[in-house]
């Protein structure tokens, strides 16, 4: 009798553990509170190897961002540069995204707006030293867009980190000058992926 | 810039198909320094000016490793280079042994 309690207790634990590293190896990465992302395009950026007694605890965003393909980008949004040459300085123009919680962005000025050359509809908000704040028109509404700031490579040159709000992120990406003037259909794309990326037990709630 | 990173920044580039002389690479892995240093500055005055986190200008961990991998990916490094050895199941120590001073001349040996 105790032979036999033993190998059922044996099967089990054999079934328990196979089924927790089922768990483990699911094809996605839960982002809270609704996107699971999948693991080809997620990347985690915990790392707990580094001394952290001098850091920040917090970032106010998910320790897992996204990272969509230059070619990718290319294939979905016409005229997108995958890679961009700037003098002699080659860069790939992936599309990295930080995810973070909805946040109110305030212009922190708008007495002198002037125009970015890449965009018709954004402007510099501020002098900044490193990275100034860009806002955009809408309709007659200055209203935050992202931050940009000179790359050095060139006199002119600049790429920019795009502020994309939504309900329940904020999504933050890279963007080159070069590409600046199609941040809108970025933006769609990048709304389109997240849509597909919602987890399945909250496909009701908005992005 | 320490002997480990050197040796993660030139497997790296050549991981993302660059494969240039001795010089070109040591060219490019300053390049990709000055890239990561240029995303930190970045990420510090964006923190502070938007008071991100418990101390506004200090930057957590994530953040940390966000940049990096922003600078990486313009040169098709992979993410998975910044914060650690490449070659995973060989200790540090050895692989230093083993590439350090191929790669790195003038680096802090601290």
């Amino acid at each position: 009798m105790r032979y036999y309690n033993l190998k059922t207790l044996t099967y089990v634990v054999t079934l328990s553990l196979m089924a927790a590293s089922c768990g483990a190896n699911e094809d996605y990465i839960r982002v809270a509170p609704s996107l699971c992302i999948p693991i080809n395009y997620a990347v985690t950026t915990r790392n707990s190897a580094l001394p952290s007694t001098q850091l920040d605890p917090d970032s106010d965003s998910a320790d897992v961002s996204i990272y969509l393909p230059p070619k990718e980008l290319a294939d979905a949004v016409p005229g997108y540069l995958a890679e961009t040459l700037i003098g002699e300085q080659s860069h790939q123009q992936a599309l990295y995204v930080m995810i973070g919680q909805p946040a109110v962005r305030i212009l922190e000025s708008t007495a002198t707006l002037a125009t970015l050359p890449s965009a018709a509809n954004l402007y510099k908000a501020e002098a900044g030293t490193i990275a100034w704040q860009v806002a955009e028109n809408r309709e007659g509404t200055y209203v935050h867009w992202g931050h940009c700031s000179h790359t050095f490579v060139t006199e002119k040159h600049y790429d920019c980190l795009r502020d994309l709000q939504t309900a329940n992120y904020l999504f933050t990406y890279t963007i080159d000058a070069l590409n600046l003037h199609l941040y809108k259909e970025i933006d769609a794309y990048l709304l389109s992926k997240a849509s597909l990326w919602k987890c399945a037990d909250n496909r009701e709630e908005k992005l | 810039m320490a002997r480990s990173t050197v040796v993660n920044l030139a497997a790296g580039l050549e991981k993302s198909g660059f494969h240039g002389s001795f010089t070109e690479m040591r060219a490019k892995i300053k390049k990709v320094g000055l890239e990561v240093a240029r995303q930190h500055a970045i990420f510090v005055e964006i923190d502070r000016k938007q008071k991100i986190g418990s101390v506004a200008g200090l930057l957590s961990l994530s953040q940390v490793a966000k940049y990096h991998h922003i600078a990486f990916a313009k040169f098709g490094i992979p993410s998975n280079f910044y914060g650690g050895t490449w070659l995973f199941i060989i200790p540090d120590s050895l692989e230093l042994e083993a590439y350090g001073h191929l790669y790195c001349h003038d680096c802090d040996l601290a």
